[in-house]
């Protein structure tokens, strides 16, 4: 599928600020799995953008608007191949021994420890309890763990914070993707597989999945012998051509799309809207 | 005058002093000499004087978590510690390969993990140390240095032997009190110089500065040095002020600075004015609210991509504090060996990791005969002499190690030397360590301007200023 994305972030400072410094993840990825023929960000006030390369492999882009100002705009307009099926096969194959001998393992520290939103509190094994102990076939396992997921939390876009924490999110059964991304990335680490979370999109299409109408967010597995695979307990699906991969990172911290300092009153309004659409040309090919 | 009280276990420790027969060591007879010739009345009037004239100075530090005045002078005992050519040497040649090491080390694990790949130290070890920084990861610093300035603790063991305590990595302090109290008792004390040939130290502002201009991003022909101070209220202020005064550069508390398109700038009267180098003496954590801790309110927002960019540098690099995690210095040995091929000069003291159940198990059950520390805390906060403590304090030690094993560190108890101390008017054998410090630009040098610190309370093993300790005037003889 080949999609176009805008996303646009607004903000309006009644009080005015100065030097205030953005740092964006909004430019999807380039891997096996997906391409990104076109990324454009425009940004208002005007602003000089700089860009590297983090960790993760994701492509940053940050500015700088010293001068007082009372609004911050920031579109992004980017066109992504992607290349998943839409129907992906099941990680039937994916076991615990296979993980356990994975000489990847040592280095993916990160991904199997707790990190700033994703804390092994005591209400992670209560809902532990919920669960089937993880057995040998662990690919299998997470599909269970993303649809108990689905099945006992309420998307609600009023209950949780973009501060909250795994341990809210779960004493609350409700939430956005972002926490329901939180969620199982912390019972998969605490189950010692490697889990990481990502931002991006999903297409809303025909079928009414949530979380469209912002920035989406799931979870990756790292599972042999398929390697990552996305897991979106939000839908509970895995994920396929519908999903645009924009940033992967430990949590939300690592990866939060607009991230800044400024100096001036707390006091801001923000909008955020998100449009994907399919390519028309794009389009009639499948046809 | 010389009449010196046998220190309570005198016969367990090195004394710097007296060899083993009760004679005092050929280095040490001068000042013996000289000493008796000025007479204990003389003396006890210089040191008022030389006491008024650092308290005039203003040489104070700050304890932390102390309700009652935080500012004190620092302990300056006039009593110099000598220092052998010989010994000396060996010194210098063994700092310099830890140091080469460690910044070997550093460039290392923010790049290639050889040493990790290679299972000389345990990965796990490296990501969950609190000074690791991720930022830090694939980013290249100018000249690929990361220590410019360390401080190494060394301690003599029972037998005379210099041990490497503890290696400071991040921003080492100790230096002022170094050139303050060479220049008090020269002046206070010119006397007791009469038949040494002591090499200087005040050069030493000089070399710091040469180091700094030295790791200027390429281009920069006259680049411009700042010290970077977290301001007045940090317990090294005075340290800081004396050091860029002495260097000639512009002292900067982080509203002084921003960051314009990745270049750093100082902002003067004249307007914005480019900075090439920052001799920073703020932790890591408090640099950059975009990037390390949000809730910072000092800091200069906008450094890291600068930092990132190769547009300044930062002297010690961001994450240099890995190396100095206490739980990774019983590795170092292996990184000398490692990345230089050689065999440690100076020798570590023995530590048992408290990650491996088995050494956690010992440390444990003989908190009665250890030193236990917080592996990323410093000054002597945070830790158990367990000889010294009660047994309540060790059970309750004794919990806090269960709970986070990798926080601490054990090693046995190591009887620190002791020197000749002036207390109340009388010379007693007071325990010493000796901090020299390590500068590394074009090359690696150790000038010879150590800090020795001194436990003025007897039978005291602890030497931190925050804990009691106080300090001496280090005199490096000429060859």
């Amino acid at each position: 599928m080949e999609y176009t994305i805008d996303h646009q972030t607004a903000y309006y400072y009644p009080d005015n600020v100065s030097e205030s410094y953005t740092v964006l993840h909004l430019q999807p990825r380039s891997d096996h799995n997906q391409f990104c023929t076109r990324y454009v960000v425009d940004v208002a006030p005007h602003a000089q953008l700089h860009a590297y390369v983090d960790r993760f492999g994701n492509e940053v882009q940050h500015f700088a608007i010293l001068p007082s100002h009372d609004r911050l705009s920031i579109l992004a307009h980017s066109t992504v191949v992607t290349l998943l099926e839409s129907d992906p096969p099941e990680p039937v194959e994916a076991t615990r021994s296979l993980l356990d001998a994975d000489l990847q393992l040592p280095r993916l520290y990160d991904f199997m420890n707790e990190s700033t939103f994703v804390r092994f509190t005591p209400e992670i094994e209560t809902f532990w309890r919920e669960l089937d102990i993880p057995p040998d076939r662990i690919g299998i396992w997470c599909r269970n763990v993303s649809r108990h997921i689905h099945e006992t939390f309420a998307y609600d876009t009023e209950a949780t914070t973009v501060r909250s924490t795994v341990r809210e999110a779960l004493s609350r059964r409700a939430g956005v993707c972002q926490d329901f991304a939180h969620v199982m990335i912390a019972v998969l680490r605490s189950a010692g597989v490697p889990a990481r979370y990502v931002s991006g999109y999903i297409f809303r299409g025909e079928s009414q999945v949530l979380g469209a109408e912002a920035s989406h967010a799931w979870c990756e597995a790292y599972l042999p012998p398929h390697g990552w695979i996305g897991f979106d307990p939000t839908n509970d699906l895995l994920v396929n051509d519908h999903f645009v991969k924009v940033a992967i990172g430990r949590d939300y911290r690592d990866v939060s799309p607009v991230r800044g300092v400024y100096r001036g009153s707390k006091h801001a309004e923000m909008s955020v809207n998100v449009a994907v659409d399919v390519l028309a040309s794009a389009q009639q090919q499948q046809q | 005058m010389l009449d010196i009280q046998p220190a309570t276990a005198a016969l367990r420790h090195y004394d710097e002093l007296y060899e083993a027969g009760g004679l005092p060591r050929p280095h040490y007879a001068p000042l013996a000499a000289t000493l008796d010739w000025i007479g204990r009345d003389e003396i006890m009037a210089r040191v008022q004087a030389i006491n008024t004239a650092l308290l005039l100075r203003g040489v104070t530090f700050t304890v932390y978590a102390d309700s009652a005045g935080t500012e004190r002078v620092f302990p300056f005992d006039v009593i110099p510690r000598i220092i052998t050519p010989d010994e000396w040497g060996r010194l210098e040649r063994g700092i310099r390969q830890r140091v080469r090491a460690l910044n070997a080390f550093l460039h290392d694990v923010y790049h290639s993990e050889r040493i990790l790949r290679e299972g000389h130290i345990p990965r796990e070890l490296v990501y969950s140390s609190k000074n690791y920084n991720r930022e830090m990861i694939d980013v290249d610093v100018p000249r690929d240095v990361y220590i410019h300035v360390s401080g190494i603790d060394l301690i003599r063991d029972e037998r005379g032997e210099f041990l490497v305590l503890e290696d400071n990595c991040r921003t080492p302090s100790g230096i002022s009190y170094v050139l303050e109290n060479r220049d008090v008792l020269k002046r206070g004390l010119p006397d007791l110089f009469r038949d040494y040939a002591v090499c200087p130290v005040d050069d030493y502002p000089a070399r710091l500065l040469d180091v700094l201009r030295y790791v200027a991003p390429t281009g920069s022909a006259q680049p411009n040095v700042v010290l970077l101070t977290p301001g007045i209220y940090n317990s090294a202020y005075f340290e800081h002020t004396l050091l860029a005064r002495r260097m000639g550069v512009e002292l900067v508390e982080p509203r002084d600075l921003i960051v314009v398109e990745n270049i750093v700038y100082v902002k003067t009267t004249q307007g914005l004015e480019r900075v090439d180098v920052i001799y920073r003496r703020i932790d890591d954590d408090y640099l950059d609210p975009l990037y390390f801790n949000p809730d910072s309110t000092l800091g200069v927002t906008g450094l890291m991509n600068a930092y990132r960019a190769g547009n300044v540098a930062l002297a010690n690099a961001i994450g240099s504090g890995v190396a100095d995690d206490k739980a990774i210095y019983r590795f170092v040995p292996e990184m000398i060996r490692f990345y230089l091929d050689e065999e440690p000069i100076l020798r570590n003291v023995p530590t048992f990791d408290c990650t491996d159940p088995a050494q956690l198990q010992h440390v444990l059950a003989n908190l009665d005969q250890l030193v236990v520390k917080n592996t990323n805390a410093s000054g002597g906060y945070g830790m158990l002499m367990g000889p010294y403590a009660t047994a309540e304090e060790r059970e309750r030690y004794a919990e806090t190690v269960a709970a986070c094993p990798r926080d601490f560190i054990a090693q046995p108890v190591v009887q620190l030397s002791s020197s000749p101390t002036l207390v109340d008017g009388r010379m007693v054998a007071r325990r010493v360590d000796l901090r020299p410090f390590a500068l590394f630009g074009r090359s690696i040098e150790v000038p010879p301007a150590a800090l020795t610190r001194v436990a003025l309370r007897d039978g005291s093993l602890v030497v931190n200023s925050s804990q009691g300790g106080g300090s001496k005037d280090t005199w490096v003889l000429q060859a």
